[in-house]
């Protein structure tokens, strides 16, 4: 009997092996909480949001990935130096309600140092919330290690109901890729601000480098959750990294702008033509859907009387920012003329934060 | 990923235990596995150790000193060198199947470690091993601990390089379960003392099948704990292996 039970006892234990890497079938968001509550304002005629794209806490550095660099693994150090730069720059700027994408919570490229936990200990934010799009215990390449990057939602009041919403996968790479690339995903929650009811706050970043209609598909998915949500009487105010143009933007190829210096793109005989995530004009349409859906920040009339003044994000260290495609929109109106992108946070990361005052009704 | 094995076997002998032992072997037996070191006994009282495929990527040579031994009992020394560079720099690259970053520099460095094994039988063909020794690395202080691989089994191995020395204390348990198969249950402890400490730990149990006198295949679990930069963090793996023996 005690040998039968033992054969029984190691099959059942084999079965729990945890997998390599998350697929987010059975995942649940993190709540977050500063280590000390500061003060809970009550919220006036207008609450200040931001998004911003931190890049992980990499400041400006050559990685890797997407910037012709050669950098993978960054130091304690290095993190920290950045990531306070990040927390001075949103105590200057003191937005209510922060989203944020590309944020490391337990990634050895970040010194596995939690940034949700790190930003609400270090500025005035008291509350967040978390979702992983990219989390495995090792990923093979390139030395990467262990993963933990999402988005996350900080605000100065608590949040509840949160939620993560899937985006389809890239469909353009191959399944060993696929299995240990970004699951991207939207994440949404209730924000308890006195006097506001049923305000939701949503933070989203978009495929990047995918050149098939994947992106198209994050649109579609996003514009579902929309209409859910306008069904259900939610005000929402939704930001992120759409990794779109504005529909009326005038440049839509910036093949040679992220050209590394070994690459060759647009002559003949290259393969491929078009570097990845840098050639927008097949998906120049895209957004329009969410422009005339919502209630942008900033409208696109604006953007088309000064492109330059509105550009949120470059590639390059030692050029200016130099397209958008970080945005605000909401299901309610904004305050008129309150969009800013602080492009001044050049050293700061990849992506300027962009702020706009929601009114209150 | 399990694998379990059902046949019939018979009575096995000290010489062919799968634990780790102070046993000597017998004489001009060879055996290869994919997880255990070959072992060769030179002499009655020499017994070397190394992996017959990995030697050539992953230098560890291993040598048993036999002290002492009875009918039931068995006491050695082990003395072993290794020399991780050659590996360590095989895994760092860029793209697919780079472990370590490719920014890092990997220096030339040697582990050197000294222990004891105690090796004694009790019931009938049930046998078991205690193992205790100290491991201390020579070039390591070069080795920037961002080229770590934070996964079980690889971080309690490679800790050394990283924190100069450690201990390691070690207990298995070999017995005859039912037919052809024996299980093996051993646990393993790692402490690594300096620059704020780091401990690991491993256990398995596992069933032996016994195909022939020449083949044998292993399958069951492992469950590992570690003290990795992250946080602490359990594992659970399945354990597979296979012992080749050659007379």
């Amino acid at each position: 009997m005690t040998k039968v039970l033992l054969f029984f006892g190691i099959l059942l234990i084999l079965f729990a092996c945890e997998p390599l890497t998350e697929t987010f079938d059975d995942y649940s968001c993190i709540k977050y909480q500063a280590n000390k509550i500061k003060d809970i304002p009550v919220p006036d005629s207008g609450i200040k949001v931001m998004t911003w794209n931190i890049r992980f806490g990499a400041g400006r550095i050559l990685w890797f990935g997407e910037s012709c660099g050669k950098r993978v693994i960054m130091t304690k150090e290095e993190t920290i130096l950045h990531l306070d730069s990040l927390a001075a720059k949103i105590n200057e700027i003191k937005p209510q309600i922060l989203m944020l994408e590309e944020v490391d919570i337990s990634s050895k490229r970040s010194a596995y140092i939690d940034q949700i936990q790190y930003l609400l200990d270090k500025t005035h934010l008291n509350y967040g919330v978390y979702s992983s799009d990219w989390k495995s215990q090792f990923i093979p390449s390139d030395g990467l290690g262990k993963m933990d990057d999402g988005q996350g939602i900080l605000s100065v009041w608590q949040l509840e109901d949160i939620q993560r919403h899937d985006l389809p996968l890239r469909g353009d790479i191959d399944a060993l890729t696929k299995y240990f690339y970004k699951r991207y995903c939207i994440v949404s929650a209730k924000v308890k601000a006195p006097g506001i009811d049923n305000l939701y706050a949503m933070a989203l970043h978009f495929v990047a480098f995918s050149v098939d209609d994947t992106k198209q598909k994050h649109v579609a998915k996003l514009m579902e959750i929309v209409n859910k949500m306008n069904a259900e009487n939610k005000k929402f105010i939704l930001g992120g990294d759409f990794n779109l143009l504005p529909p009326n933007a005038k440049q839509t190829d910036y093949c040679i702008e992220d050209m590394c210096t070994w690459e060759s793109y647009h002559q003949p005989g290259d393969d491929p033509q078009h570097k990845e995530g840098s050639y927008y004009t097949p998906e120049i349409t895209w957004m329009q859907d969410v422009f005339d859906n919502l209630k942008p920040s900033l409208a696109l009339s604006d953007y088309a009387l000064n492109p330059v003044k509105y550009y949120t994000h470059g590639t390059n260290p030692e050029l200016f920012w130099d397209r958008t495609i970080d945005y605000l929109f909401s299901n309610s109106d904004w305050v008129t003329n309150s969009h800013k992108v602080h492009q001044e946070a050049w050293h700061i990361s990849d992506h300027a934060p962009v702020v706009a005052t929601w009114r209150v009704k | 990923m399990a694998t379990s094995f059902c046949l019939k076997g018979n009575e096995f002998d000290r010489s062919n235990l799968f634990i780790d032992n102070a046993y000597p072997e017998s004489s001009g037996k060879i055996d290869v596995s994919m997880f255990k070191l070959s072992s060769y006994q030179l002499n009655e009282k020499l017994k070397i150790k190394a992996h017959p495929l990995y030697f050539f990527l992953n230098p560890s040579i291993e040598l048993n000193w036999l002290h002492k031994a009875n009918d039931k009992s068995a006491f050695a020394t082990y003395h072993k060198i290794s020399y991780p560079s050659l590996m360590l720099n095989f895994v760092k690259k860029e793209g697919t199947l780079g472990i370590i970053s490719n920014e890092f520099e990997i220096p030339q460095m040697i582990a050197i470690g000294n222990g004891i094994l105690y090796s004694s039988s009790f019931g009938q063909d049930s046998y078991w091993t205690a193992k205790a020794g100290i491991e201390f690395s020579l070039g390591g202080s070069e080795l920037d601990d961002r080229t770590a691989i934070d996964l079980p089994v690889v971080a309690p191995r490679d800790e050394v390089y990283y924190r100069n020395y450690g201990f390691n204390v070690a207990l298995s348990v070999e017995s005859h379960f039912a037919g052809k198969f024996r299980y093996v249950v051993m646990t393993e402890g790692f402490l690594f003392p300096a620059d704020g400490s780091r401990f690991y730990w491993e256990n398995s149990l596992k069933l032996v099948w016994k195909i022939s006198n020449k083949f044998e295949l292993c399958g069951g679990a492992f469950l590992a704990y570690g003290q990795y930069e992250f946080g602490n963090q359990w594992h659970l793996l399945p354990a597979l292996d296979f012992n080749w023996k050659f007379n």
